[in-house]
């Protein structure tokens, strides 16, 4: 039996809900397509010809081939390791680890494909540093920002201010594990010495603000503003409950929306999740997240994954 | 204690989100379907998206 011949390989995550939606919509195009998932690649027969860019997979029931036919990859992965797990990892698991992200790396020889995204730009991306300077660059105004472990630099950024990591903050013990919000720091409160320990981004602290997340497919544009039951939001939007949260749709101004649309070209991106923030009357530049969730607004009022598989089609 | 970790926000670890039980993976579909239908269309389940109320770092930066 020749193996199928697949247009669109989705390399995700076992437990990317929103992906599924992109996977019913490619069958109902009846484009053909396979899903990875990390979680299982060592249940699947899978061989990578390197110099032909061939990927194909030899399962018995499953048999495709991701070559000359293959349209388009839908990239969710880790572009790097992060944190150190909780708990010291077996042999066999360090082994696993090391080889299938590898492995993954390695899919980068098909480069006949168009890659949503491309790894190496969405690891440029992932340093907000890069980021801010891109924008500023564009034209966004960006808050006062100061990366560092200086508590004397921070005065750069005002007081008191926001305080980011200047990479996600997910931490493992053998029972918990512990995320980072933006925190606003008052400089009083800060010690010198074990602010030393860490770099961190101090960022000016908008106060009040509205806060905008546009997310950008190719040209396609959506931009929701996030409230709250309260009103205004202090801080990171994030820590709210998500039942006391609405996003309602916002009209961008054509100047700051064809920056967005920009600013993802110039990454190297397809798709792409921007924060932005209203205050004073000025629309501030917080971050893009090449790899931002994207579920939670797709709907009929924003048909985000019908845009994400035309992408992927093209 | 630094800020980023003095600030950090404890939840019991998990390793996967939890599931409905008769929630089933079909990897030919690239799907996970219940007796409902698509877990990713199932209001009742809410998964169509991984914002939970406790921000985890889902959005695949983490390993």
């Amino acid at each position: 039996m020749m193996p199928r011949a697949i247009e669109v390989l989705i390399a995700t995550s076992l437990y990317d809900f929103p992906s599924d939606r992109l996977c019913a919509l490619l069958e109902e195009r009846k484009v053909p397509f396979a899903r990875i998932n990390r979680e299982t690649l060592a249940e699947l027969p899978l061989s990578l010809d390197p110099v032909a860019a061939v990927l194909s997979c030899g399962a018995p029931d499953w048999r495709w081939e991701a070559g000359d036919k293959l349209r388009s990859i839908w990239w969710r992965q880790p572009t790097f390791l992060r944190n150190t797990p909780g708990a010291a990892l077996s042999l066999d698991e360090q082994l696993s680890r090391s080889q299938w992200s590898g492995f993954l790396r390695g899919l980068t020889a098909i480069d006949g494909a168009r890659w949503i995204n491309p790894p190496a730009a969405t690891y440029a991306t992932e340093a907000k540093p890069y980021q801010l300077r891109l924008a500023a660059k564009l034209g966004f105004n960006v808050p006062r920002t100061v990366v560092c472990n200086d508590s004397k630099a921070t005065e750069g950024a005002g007081d008191p201010f926001a305080m980011k990591s200047v990479d996600t903050v997910l931490l493992h013990d053998e029972e918990h594990q512990y995320f980072t919000y933006t925190n606003v720091v008052a400089r009083a409160s800060l010690d010198d010495a074990e602010f030393l320990a860490v770099p961190a981004i101090c960022q000016q602290f908008l106060d009040p603000k509205l806060d905008l997340r546009v997310t950008v497919v190719g040209e396609r544009i959506w931009c929701v503003a996030i409230h709250s039951g309260q009103g205004a939001i202090t801080g990171d939007w994030r820590t709210h409950k998500r039942a006391d949260l609405t996003y309602t749709d916002f009209d961008l101004a054509p100047d700051i929306a064809e920056r967005c649309v920009r600013l993802i070209k110039e990454l190297g991106l397809t798709y792409g999740a921007i924060d932005l923030a209203i205050s004073d009357d000025v629309v501030h530049f917080i971050e893009i997240n090449p790899t931002g969730e994207w579920g939670w607004l797709d709907g009929p009022d924003r048909p985000i994954a019908k845009a994400i598989v035309d992408e992927l089609c093209r | 204690m630094h800020p980023l970790r003095k600030n950090a926000v404890a939840s019991p670890r998990r390793d996967h989100p939890p599931l409905p039980d008769d929630a089933r993976f079909d990897s030919v579909a690239g799907v996970w379907r219940t007796e409902r239908g698509l877990l990713a269309d199932d209001k009742e389940f809410d998964r169509t998206s991984k914002k939970m109320d406790l921000e985890t770092g889902e959005d695949e930066k983490g390993q």
